[in-house]
Formats: structure tokens, C-alpha cells, sequence
């Protein structure tokens, strides 16, 4: 399998996204506003189907539709103080309704499924530069603001009062989502990314005490699924957006039924 | 240390504080007390920087604008009841946080200031819950963990809104030394409160509040706990 240099690439491109995604989806979780994973991913398909239609690499277009998102998005929640979902649905419908309609100009539509959906062979040498360009300042970022990130996770009130840029942090915040969300659609597709984001932490939720836990327990349930959804994507030539989150869920119903058994 | 001169906050268009004048010096335990909605949160509120006044100037530390004297405020917000129970947070880490205004960005924690977490927990005998999660404690433990992370920091403004609301006696006991300590070190402490019992043995000052204005503001002694009650029970 590995002999393949398109397994090669999957592979480095899932274990770096793999680590990635939960140490900035938990930070989602825990501000409870998940739903932005989702949010975003809708609008990383709309700047898929904007390079598409443009013909530059679908992976600009996504990265650079979800920044710009995202930033309308924390623009968008101040609007609506205290209703946050209100501003999600919106940048939600917004990016459905456009990349409708720029999916019905593209003729071909086999690209389009392996953005909606992941392919491990769909990783270019260029794609996996991007994936690498992008991962390393957003691998810095969150080491660099784990902490100020977790105090307006935990109470965004008292780190506000203690001169802590509040209104920065969520910003860099969404704008890491974005990147993320950016840099996950070869392999899991627009659709599942945001499985990705939520569901490591989810499990590792289930089984930890502290958040250095959280963060742990989250990467090694996110890189054992997208290795072994990679390997099962090879070998039963099935979408490895779709075999990845099965494993997910897998994992995080195996781990519902082992606490309740604990209990 | 905080003065606050004509200010006004309406939410929408319910008017929640209406002209609010007031003064606390430094090293003064201030105690804010009225009944509930008479505004005595949203004062803090002010106080502390989450909301903007509509009207008026509030000073801190003499300066208006307050950002550079931000690391010397703590807030312990109401939080018992709002904390979600779930949150994968140990004690250890939520009173590092405390010191995470003074650290700044990209500055990691140091052996210091884990010896400081260690030395605040003792002091409010929390030591053996110092790695369990945060959610996993009673009401009172988790409030002492919130005044913990309030302290770490040596703040010389301390702002509390209700501490005392759901906690057990011990904590409350824990709460009241920690604060005439603070005071002995000068710290301005500011705190909303029902406690009739400290109004009246620790504070300096006492602001009275009723529907969005301050009705009286006396000191300790002339406090009137029957007055106090008549306010609290005339609606």
C-alpha cells in the first residue's frame, strides 16, 4: 500500500490534519459553538466550487472563502449578541445558496464528490505543500495561545476583565477553524469535516478529568480513524471522509457503552 | 481607585443603573447590597470592564481608560451556578489561569508558578483536590477554586459578585479570612452580597441600591439591618 506515492501523501496529509483538528476542535466544543465546524465547511465548499469554476486549485479557494467567512462571522455574532446560531445560519445558507449556484456551472462533477466527500487519491504534490504551508503557522497559533484560548473558553467574562483581548482570540479562533476546515477537505470532504473537529474531542471528553487530557486522548483517537480510515478507504475503495467518521462513531459509542458498563 | 461619575447602562430599554455616583478608595472593602434586579450585578458589571456605560465616565486606578491596569484586577464571577459541571478542567488548571494575564502570550508556566497554585490551594485547604476535575467538586469547594484563581494573581483590585451564594459554611469562613488578609495587604475589594453578617463586620463601605439607583452609601456602623430589610421586603 505504501509503496503508492497517492497513499504516501494520504497518509501525511491525514496524520497532520488528524493532529490539527482536534487541538482547535475542542476549543469549539468547550466555547460550545460546534456548529461552526459546519458553518464553515459549507463555506470551504463554496470556495472549492468558486477555484473550480475559476480554475485554480480548488484549495485557495477554499482556504480563502472560509478565512473571509470567518471573519464575517465574528462580525456577524456581535450583531447578535447572546442568539451566536443565528450568525451560523446565516454564513450557513449564504455559502449553500452561492455554491449552488456555481455548481451549476461546472460541467464535471467526479472533482466535486471528492470535495464533498474525500479521496485519498486525489492529493496533489501541490495539495500536500498547501496542507504543510498551512499546518505549521496554525500548529504554532494554538501552541502559542492554548492557554488565553482555554481562559475565554472557560469563562470569557473574567478573562475579559483581567485585560485578556477577548474579541482577538475569537477571531484567531475562527480564522484557525477556517484553516483547518481548509486544509481537511481532500481528505475527509466538506461534508464530514467538521466530524473531525467535534468528534475526538467528544470521545476524549467522555474520559477525561483535565484539559491536557482533553487534548491528548482527542489526537490519538483522531489519528488511529483517519490511518485506519485511509487503510480502509484503500482497501475497500469507499470515500475516506466516510470511513473515517464511521470509525469515529465507532469509537465514541464503544467508549458510551463501556462508561455505562463502568457505572 | 474606582470612581464612577454620571454613569448610565440600559439594556435594550430597560434602564439597569441610572446615574450612579460613586467612590472607593484604595485598600476599602466596599459592599454592595439591594434587592434582587436593583441592579447591583450590572454595576459590576460596569465596574469590571464587560459592559460599556451608555453615559458617564468610569475611572480605575484614577485613569479612564483602564487596559494597562487590567493584570491588576481579578473578577469572581457568579459562577457556581452557571459553571458547566462537564467542563474537562482540573483545579490545578483553572487557578493557573488566573495567572495567565500576567504571563502573556507565547510564555508557557513555570515551576514558580506551580509552586504558587500549590501554595493557594493550601491556603484555602484545597491541596488534595488539586488534580480532580473541576465539575467533580461541591458548590463551596468550586467557589473557593474561583476565589483561588481570583488571588494568584495578587490583584489590587478584587471584584466578587456573590460569592457566598450556595456555598457551605466552611467556605464561607475560608472566604472571609482570605478577604480581611487581602485587605490587610491594601487590596480594594468590591463585592456584591446578601450577607447581612459581613456587610456588617468587615465592610468599610456599604452602597444600598434599589431599582437602578444608589440609595444610600454609609459605612458599617451606619448600617440599619432594619432599613436594609425594609427596602429588600417592600415589594
Amino acid at each position: 500500500m505504501l509503496k503508492y506515492t497517492f497513499m504516501q501523501r494520504a497518509f501525511i496529509a491525514g496524520i497532520i490534519i488528524s493532529i490539527i483538528a482536534p487541538l482547535i476542535g475542542n476549543y469549539i466544543i468547550l466555547k460550545r459553538f460546534s456548529q461552526i465546524g459546519d458553518t464553515l465547511s459549507h463555506s470551504a465548499i463554496l470556495g472549492v466550487a468558486l477555484g473550480l469554476l475559476l480554475g485554480i486549485n480548488p484549495l485557495f479557494g477554499a482556504l480563502a472563502v472560509t478565512i473571509f467567512f470567518a471573519l464575517a462571522l465574528e462580525r456577524l455574532r456581535r450583531c447578535f449578541k447572546g442568539f451566536a446560531e443565528i450568525s451560523l445560519s446565516i454564513i450557513t445558507m449564504t455559502s449553500l445558496a452561492f455554491s449552488a449556484i456555481v455548481f451549476s456551472r461546472i460541467k464535471s462533477s467526479a472533482s466535486v464528490m471528492n470535495y464533498l466527500f474525500g479521496s485519498i487519491i486525489a492529493i496533489s504534490k501541490m495539495d500536500l505543500i498547501l496542507i504543510l504551508m498551512v499546518a505549521i503557522p496554525t500548529l504554532t497559533l494554538i501552541l502559542l495561545f492554548r492557554k488565553e484560548l482555554l481562559y475565554i473558553c472557560f469563562d470569557e467574562d473574567s478573562a475579559l476583565v483581567s485585560g485578556i483581548n477577548v474579541k482577538f482570540l475569537n477571531l484567531i479562533l475562527n480564522v484557525l477553524v477556517a484553516l483547518v476546515i481548509g486544509i481537511s477537505l481532500r481528505i475527509v470532504g466538506g461534508f464530514l469535516i467538521s466530524a473531525l473537529l467535534v468528534m475526538p474531542g467528544a470521545v476524549a471528553m467522555k474520559i477525561s478529568s483535565n484539559f491536557s487530557n482533553l487534548q491528548r486522548y482527542s489526537i490519538l483517537v483522531s489519528l488511529f480513524s483517519v490511518v485506519l480510515g485511509i487503510i480502509a478507504s484503500f482497501y475497500l475503495n469507499i470515500s475516506p471522509g466516510g470511513s473515517i467518521v464511521s470509525i469515529l462513531i465507532f469509537i465514541y459509542l464503544m467508549v458510551e457503552v463501556l462508561k455505562g458498563r463502568v457505572r | 481607585m474606582v470612581e464612577l461619575i454620571d454613569v448610565s447602562y440600559s439594556y435594550e430599554d430597560k434602564v439597569a443603573l441610572k446615574d450612579i455616583n460613586l467612590k472607593i478608595e484604595k485598600g476599602e472593602l466596599c459592599v454592595i447590597v439591594g434587592p434582587n434586579g436593583s441592579g447591583k450585578s450590572t454595576l459590576v458589571s460596569v465596574i469590571c470592564g464587560i459592559y460599556k456605560p451608555d453615559k458617564g465616565v468610569v475611572k480605575l486606578f484614577g485613569k479612564e481608560d483602564h487596559n494597562h491596569f487590567r493584570k491588576k484586577i481579578s473578577f469572581v464571577p457568579q459562577k457556581v451556578s452557571s459553571f458547566n459541571q462537564l467542563f474537562p478542567i482540573s483545579v490545578k488548571e483553572t487557578v493557573l489561569l488566573g495567572l495567565v494575564p500576567q504571563k502573556g502570550y507565547f510564555k508557557g508556566f513555570s515551576s514558580q508558578d506551580l509552586k504558587k497554585v500549590d501554595e493557594i490551594l493550601q491556603k484555602l485547604d484545597l491541596i488534595e483536590f488539586k488534580e480532580k476535575q473541576l465539575g467533580k467538586l461541591s458548590g463551596g469547594q468550586q467557589q473557593r477554586v474561583f476565589i483561588a484563581r481570583a488571588l494568584i494573581s495578587e490583584p489590587e483590585l478584587l471584584i466578587l459578585d456573590e460569592p457566598t451564594v450556595g456555598i457551605d459554611s466552611k467556605s464561607e469562613e475560608i472566604l472571609y479570612k482570605l478577604l480581611l488578609e487581602q485587605k490587610a495587604k491594601n487590596t480594594t475589594i468590591v463585592m456584591v452580597t446578601h450577607d447581612i453578617f459581613a456587610i456588617k463586620s468587615y465592610a468599610d463601605k456599604i452602597i444600598c441600591m434599589k431599582d437602578g439607583e444608589i440609595l444610600t452609601i454609609c459605612g458599617a456602623q451606619e448600617f440599619s439591618v432594619k432599613k436594609y430589610k425594609q427596602i429588600y421586603f417592600e415589594d
